[in-house]
């Protein structure tokens, strides 16, 4: 129980509560069924890609080219269900293909040259948005076909991208915790150096990590697909701060060595029901930003503050 | 070994910048647009002695399907007229970044500048510069405040007619009562919360059973404007209609309003082209959509640079090729009516 | 132009510079237009903002920090200056207003990072998001216009036919490279940047230093924010808003560490100019933005890379050299 209130994620998961609780009580609605799953819905591509920044995070890296790449994944799905070779197989291989590409080209990039991180996805971010916009010309795919949209479909009452997102979650934290490769992240972020010498190899940790998460965000373009029924390749512009701010408020440590999936699904629930709640509470418009900007403010000081707060009772134990 | 590696970056890299700046050839196959092709012959103009007139058609924001029709209907001009057009604007919505965009035209020597300001006061400097600099100036789509820079306006309709319009259309469906949202751009666009201010006081004066209960933005993203109408409904019960007073705000509304199985119950009508509102109409989760022809708007402001760069005129009543029969008032040409889309018209629109 | 000479030759300026060459040459070639005096001048009329904006990120860089709130900072400052200017106070003071407000903005960031110790990052992030909320707040949205024309000067005017906003450029530059590079602020934060602990052991009041570069970085975007309000005679929250990641990808380019310890603002400058004139040739050939996006992503990504192998080239042949 201890230790439980000690983990970082705590303190989000009551502020989270608190929030939920004091939505509910101002309006009843809040606590629906559809409520629910409007929250959990909109934000499943948000969680996707959070999930992969996670592990991108805990290797004290950055990926700031995640909108980019399910956008990039998104815009050549809904091309390739306008031609003849649109089925439900061809779309998800090519959606993990498609990921796979643009996250290995990051991954090499990063790794090869050993080049900080967001320099290189800052450079694949504009580079990979582009490409989308030059080919389509900005051009809508509208009315994406059936079998397209069916991967959202609501099954038993439960959304389908809410079962991928948290198959995902599961895949996620099990290679997290209980693989070489998860080991190796952890080890990596904590400790660099020790970590070479302890025989991580850090190139091919790094890619595969890049390249995790650029097949994650090739998913989310496939879920957001579907979900919208529609694609517009100049979207979800600036998402990778969303991203990256879900997995940060989640507990994740932004320079590295610490983060779990479970804190980023957090995390990702704070962003969505921040955003619902705006409305749902009938902030007025032009406070939104405002309110939003204060509570990350809000909810990342407490949660820094108590960490020094520990760090320091742990040092206080150790001269002891 | 190494320094083999190092040449081949230093070629590939000039490669890529020559690819990136002169990619006309690449444009053209993976996007067989008249745009790229404008692209090149405008490269060309620019070493070569001209014919004709370089027209500069500067939308707010390209990559948005409404200025991109705009664009392509101006290239079918430039073909049509035998004068040059140059299709460029900025990615963002960045007032700054579109005055900057004038200004390298001025720079480039264009004879006309067709712009529709993003802002109508930010872009006033560089027009008194274009001015200046003996470049016709004309406006499209939207307007400049100081009307003394530009030489017309080629209208579609004031920003306060089409406000009023589109509260006439939804409240016809709202059946005159009950509480809506509107949903808009950015809070920044201007245009849009002209068109939303101006329906709105609209339906002040003349709805007083309605009630706007939201006004919400969804920064032209669907996807959030799709979330942004599952908030609204859940926060307001009896949310009865969702006005898009934006491209990408009606078709997310109407998703939304479907998935919902509330076709009907919420009424979803607003700006939207004909193409991205058919499947909508179709389904019943839009009733309708409000708008002019882009292509044909931005095909009346070629036409009419042309004519006045020739020294001639637009007259009232005249018949415009492509476009019909135009309004002259002043200084503003007007083009058309609005078009009010429908299940039932839909397939005669092509945009 | 007199930026060049004071690089000092290292790898990363030659290779900045033979980037800047090449993209001269091919803007040349590819515009008749491009290389003449009316262009380059509009060229320095149109990249100060961005310029300024960037060595004030700089700055902060340089300490291992960041600050995505920047941007929104400039359209924070270009608000309240907007609406201080159109309600008839002087502009002297106006300005000073909004300054006032940069201070305040570059504090709150600063006491996030350096008193609270939230990763830069996330503290900028929120505020970020904190700073445009409270232009849209002030402005309720509308782009604010009927700005005074007096207000023009510091856009529009020309000294010697040089546009004032590069001169003020400039010389801030000038300013702030002598503070690098000579000044003991300057080499403490860099020491910063470097390794903050050990810095702070060996007596460097980080707290302080990092308040400063924070406040620094605040004051040039309101700076750039006034320059804009005046260039384009209106005040928009928005402002500003576009401007941050092609700002640190120009910081980058100029040479500075995105890890800190490493730059200086004159590499900066030389990157917004090189991204400026990208767009500039583009738009004189007459090719569509989204072209603009790819390019300037490839460039970044090409440069560093280039630099990366040559920097890795040299270190080895130093170890051959040494065994």
């Amino acid at each position: 129980m201890k230790k439980l209130l000690e983990r970082r994620e705590t303190s989000v998961f009551l502020i989270l509560a608190v929030l939920c609780i004091g939505l509910t009580i101002y309006s009843p609605t809040f606590f629906s069924y559809t409520n629910i799953k409007n929250v959990l819905v909109s934000n499943t591509a948000l969680g996707i890609m959070a999930a992969g920044m996670t592990f991108i995070l805990i290797t004290a890296g950055i990926d700031v080219s995640v909108a980019s790449q399910m956008m990039f994944s998104a815009t050549w799905l809904a091309l390739l269900s306008e031609t003849p070779f649109g089925n439900p197989v061809t779309l998800v291989l090519a959606a993990i293909l498609i990921g796979f590409v643009t996250g290995a080209i990051n991954g090499f990039l990063i790794s090869r040259f050993d080049i900080h991180p967001i320099i290189i996805t800052l450079g694949t971010n504009s580079i990979y948005r582009g490409i989308i916009l030059v080919m389509t010309n900005g051009r809508w795919l509208m009315n994406l076909p059936k079998y397209f949209t069916a991967f959202s479909k609501t099954v038993f009452g439960i959304p389908l991208p809410v079962v991928y997102a948290v198959l995902i979650f599961l895949v996620s934290a099990w290679l997290l915790k209980h693989t070489y490769f998860g080991r190796s992240i952890y080890a990596m972020g904590g400790n660099r150096e020790a970590a070479r010498y302890a025989g991580v190899n850090l190139k091919k940790t790094i890619f595969f990590t890049y390249t995790y998460t650029g097949v994650l965000c090739g998913l989310a373009g496939l879920v957001l697909d579907s979900i919208l029924g529609n694609c517009q390749p100049s979207g979800s512009n600036g998402w990778e701060m969303n991203v990256i701010a879900a997995a940060v408020i989640g507990g994740t440590n932004i320079l590295g060595g610490y983060g779990t999936i479970g804190g980023t699904v957090i995390g990702v629930l704070m962003m969505g029901v921040i955003e619902n709640g705006l409305v749902v509470a009938h902030v007025p418009t032009y406070w939104q930003k405002l309110v939003y900007g204060l509570i990350i403010i809000v909810t990342v000081t407490i949660d820094v503050l108590r960490k020094k707060k520990a760090d320091s009772k742990k040092q206080m134990i150790e001269i002891d | 070994m190494r320094k083999r590696i190092a040449l081949l970056l230093v070629m590939g890299m000039c490669a890529g910048l020559l690819s990136g700046c002169g990619g006309k050839n690449t444009a053209q196959e993976s996007a067989p647009s008249a745009q790229e092709e404008a692209a090149e012959s405008t490269e060309e103009e620019a070493q070569g002695d001209s014919e004709g007139y370089t027209i500069a058609l500067i939308p707010q924001q390209v990559g948005i399907p409404y200025f991109e029709t705009s664009g392509v209907w101006g290239q079918k001009a430039a073909e049509d007229l035998g004068c040059e057009v140059i299709y460029t604007g900025p990615t963002s919505g960045d007032a700054a970044s579109q005055a900057n965009i004038v200004q390298d035209m001025i720079t480039k020597g264009v004879d006309c500048v067709a712009i529709s300001p993003l802002d109508a006061s930010a872009i006033e400097p560089v027009l008194e510069q274009a001015k200046e600099a003996g470049i016709l100036v004309i406006t499209w789509d939207s307007d400049v405040n100081n009307t003394d820079l530009r030489e017309v306006y080629v209208n579609c309709c004031s920003e306060q007619v089409l406000g009023e319009h589109l509260m006439q259309r939804f409240a016809h469906y709202m059946g005159e009562e009950g509480d809506y949202a509107i949903i808009t751009s950015v809070l920044t666009a201007q245009n849009c919360s002209a068109w939303a201010k101006y329906a709105t006081e609209y339906q002040e004066a003349n709805y007083p059973n309605m009630n706007r209960v939201a006004y919400e933005p969804c920064d032209d993203d669907q996807s959030k404007a799709y979330s942004i109408t599952q908030n609204l409904m859940t926060a307001y019960p009896d949310l009865k209609g969702v006005l898009g007073v934006t491209t990408p705000a009606p078709p997310a509304a109407a998703q939304a309003v479907g998935e919902a199985g509330r076709n009907g119950e919420v009424i979803v009508s607003g700006v939207v082209e004909a193409s991205a509102a058919k499947a909508y109409l179709e389904d019943g989760s839009m009733q309708e959509a409000n708008i002019w022809h882009p292509g044909k708007l931005g095909y009346l402001a070629i036409y009419t640079a042309k004519t006045i760069l020739d020294g001639g005129s637009i007259e009232d009543g005249q018949d415009v090729p492509e476009v019909g029969v135009v309004e002259v008032k002043d200084d503003q040409i007007i083009m058309t009516e609005l078009l009010d889309i429908t299940l039932e018209n839909i397939d005669e629109f092509d945009f | 132009m007199e930026k060049m000479k004071k690089l000092r030759p290292s790898l990363n300026g030659i290779v900045l510079l033979a980037a800047f060459l090449g993209i001269v040459v091919i803007g040349t070639v590819a515009s008749r237009n491009f290389l003449t005096i009316r262009n380059i001048l509009s060229i320095f009329q149109q990249m100060p903002e961005m310029g300024i904006m960037a060595i004030g990120l700089t700055i902060v860089i340089i300490t291992g920090g960041n600050d995505l709130s920047s941007g929104t900072t400039m359209g924070l400052c270009a608000v309240i200056s907007g609406l201080c200017l159109t309600s008839g106070m002087p502009i002297a003071l106006a300005v000073l207003v909004s300054l006032a407000a940069a201070v305040l903005c570059g504090c709150l960031n600063a006491v996030l990072v350096a008193v609270i110790g939230i990763p830069p990052m996330i503290a900028t992030l929120g505020t970020q998001m904190f700073f445009y909320g409270a232009a849209l707040v002030l402005s309720k949205g509308n782009s604010i216009s009927n700005i005074p024309r007096e207000f023009y000067f510091l856009g529009q005017n020309k000294i010697a036919g040089i546009p004032l906003q590069a001169i003020i450029l400039v010389l801030l530059t000038v300013i702030l490279a002598v503070v690098l590079k000579k000044r003991v602020f300057g080499k403490h934060l860099i020491a910063i940047g470097n390794n903050s602990k050990a810095s702070a052991y060996s007596g460097v009041q980080t707290e302080r230093v990092l308040f400063a570069a924070y406040i620094i970085c605040s004051v040039l975007c309101c700076i750039a924010g006034n320059i804009q309000v005046s260039r384009v005679a209106t005040a928009r929250a928005d402002m500003g808003y576009s401007f941050l990641m092609p700002c640190i990808s120009a910081v980058v380019l100029g040479g500075t560490s995105i890890d800190g310890g490493i730059g200086g603002v004159g590499g900066t400058v030389v990157g917004v100019i090189i991204f400026a004139m990208i767009s500039n040739i583009m738009n004189l050939a007459g090719i569509s933005s989204f072209w603009q996006q790819l390019a300037t992503g490839s460039i970044l990504i090409l440069v560093v890379v280039f630099n990366k192998i040559t920097e890795n080239h040299k270190l080895q042949r130093r170890k051959k050299e040494s065994n």
